[in-house]
């Protein structure tokens, strides 16, 4: 089974401009991404997917695939679907351009979702952390996911859902990765949404309410996003911590 | 396929002891949900299920029937998978015993949702109202639901999903009218509680939280839920005026 991931890479952004070629420690953004995404034991190939020249040339300068876009895409998702109709492959794989510190092992988790899904007829798989963080509820950016006992989403909210008005609920963070399958992304792009994904302004919400599954699994904490310039210090920070402790003979990365 | 209402009634209420036989213009509360329910074409038989001594022999005297059932269910739905032992029929609808002024059409919207759903993972409906103030979205005794394009449930909070980043959101309140086909009840009876369920204490995630689906009908909302002596006496006023006295 092949698999794709595809890195979607915006040059505007309200809270940052030109995030993608931002420099964390010494490299732009995107390529931590890249490297992040390659080192993914499920994944064969990685391609970069921008509307912007300046994102292209250095994905080219650097040796990073890449694949222009057309600059009116409404969602991450919207694009991913245009590239995925292109290049072939059995599953693709949305890996944010923001997530530097992204776990390779949380991709792989991600498409085996997805893969053991498929016998079921589901066509989306993503993953969530358990038990988040004050802090990292307390991110604007922050969507819960509400799971079922049969390892689907029920939904996706940026409220505090469930609400735990009788008994307390471990709060889950849904993570920015998501497989699907060639069929699903078609579906996406044909479709308009909905009145829910609208309110919540969360795309994959499409899927839900046109009644397909999406299918999810917990991963271990790890990935910081980086939405305003003030986050790469703290993913430099963490960048350091990790490549010292590589340096030493015990290291484990 | 034979279609039967259950009226749950509890005599045990930590806000409103004896609720179910509180008396409106002359009659009991149930009695009044009662009458409402036999107004309803599309059913074949109404009961009255209790586990209180006190409200059976009251059923009994008004010529209700009335089904006794055991005292230690967490919800109402159990209660009604209960009566299925007792009364075989294809669908049960469930009417809230405290909902002296439920509208039979509301009752008919519900039934006539799940006989008509031809979707296999559909196994109960359940009743929803427009919400018209914010004060109503943002309460936590009010059940939100949002919705697929197809009327099923998505997912139900007590918080006021979904939230509106995107701009104005029409807010959408579960009624406590449902309507189940029978492997539902046994479906409903076999599943232990999920996490999301206990987090909310709403009994329809039970179906949504196991991969079941819930068709949601919308009805309007002119039933007054009685929860305290201010409602009864404000439920007593109104009826009186439609002229829905018990003599």
């Amino acid at each position: 089974m092949t698999v794709l991931a595809i890195i979607p890479a915006r040059y505007a952004s309200t809270r940052f401009p030109g995030k993608p070629l931002a420099i964390i420690a010494g490299r732009p953004m995107i390529a931590h991404v890249w490297e992040r995404a390659g080192a993914a034991r499920s994944v064969d190939a990685v391609v970069v997917a921008t509307d912007d020249e300046r994102i292209a040339a250095l994905c080219r300068e650097n040796g990073m695939d890449v694949e222009m876009t057309r600059a009116d895409h409404l969602t991450g998702t919207d694009r991913l679907a245009e590239v995925a109709a292109r290049r072939k492959a059995e599953v693709y794989v949305n890996v944010q351009g923001d997530e530097p510190l992204i776990d390779p092992a949380a991709i792989d988790s991600c498409v085996g979702c997805l893969k053991d899904a498929m016998a079921r007829g589901i066509e989306v798989g993503t993953v969530y952390l358990e038990d988040a963080t004050e802090e990292q509820q307390a991110s604007p950016s922050c969507v819960q996911l509400v799971p079922t006992t049969d390892g689907c989403v029920m939904t996706f909210s940026r409220l505090p859902v469930p609400s735990g008005f009788v008994e307390d609920f471990p709060r889950t963070v849904h993570i920015g990765l998501y497989a699907f399958t060639a069929d699903a992304l078609a579906k996406f792009a044909a479709r308009d949404p909905g009145p829910v994904e609208r309110a919540e302004s969360i795309e994959l919400l499409r899927f839900l309410e046109y009644g397909d599954r999406i299918a999810c699994r917990p991963v271990p904490p790890g990935s910081i996003g980086v939405d305003h310039p003030e986050d790469i210090a703290r993913v430099e920070a963490i960048l350091a911590q990790k490549n010292q402790s590589a340096s030493q003979p015990n290291g484990t990365s | 396929m034979t279609t039967v209402a259950i009226i749950p009634c509890r005599y045990r209420s930590v806000r409103f002891p004896g609720k179910p036989l509180a008396e409106i213009n002359g009659k009991p509360m149930m009695w009044h949900v009662y009458q409402q329910t036999l107004k309803c074409k599309v059913l074949d038989a109404v009961y009255v299920a209790t586990d209180d001594q006190r409200i059976e022999e009251s059923c009994k005297q008004l010529d209700m029937n009335v089904l006794v059932t055991r005292s230690n269910h967490p919800t109402g739905t159990d209660r009604v998978a209960e009566c299925m032992t007792t009364v075989d029929a294809d669908f049960y609808v469930n009417v809230q015993g405290d909902e002296p002024m439920i509208d039979p059409t509301a009752i008919t919207a519900v039934v006539e949702a799940i006989k008509a759903s031809d979707n296999p993972r559909v196994v109960a409906s359940n009743a929803y109202a427009r919400i018209e103030s914010a004060s109503d979205a943002v309460d936590v005794n009010n059940v939100k639901v949002i919705l697929c394009h197809d009327g099923t449930a998505m997912a139900f909070s007590r918080q006021p999903i979904p939230y509106p980043k995107g701009g104005e959101v029409a807010y959408l309140r579960q009624l406590g009218l449902y309507a189940f086909r029978k492997s539902a009840l046994q479906i409903f009876s076999e599943l232990t509680p999920g996490p999301v369920e206990c987090a909310e204490g709403v009994e329809m995630l039970r179906f949504i939280e196991h991969g079941h689906q819930v068709q949601m009908i919308e009805v309007e909302d002119k039933s007054i839920p009685v929860d305290t002596e201010a409602d009864l006496n404000r439920v007593r006023r109104l009826m009186k005026d439609a002229g829905m006295a018990g003599t």
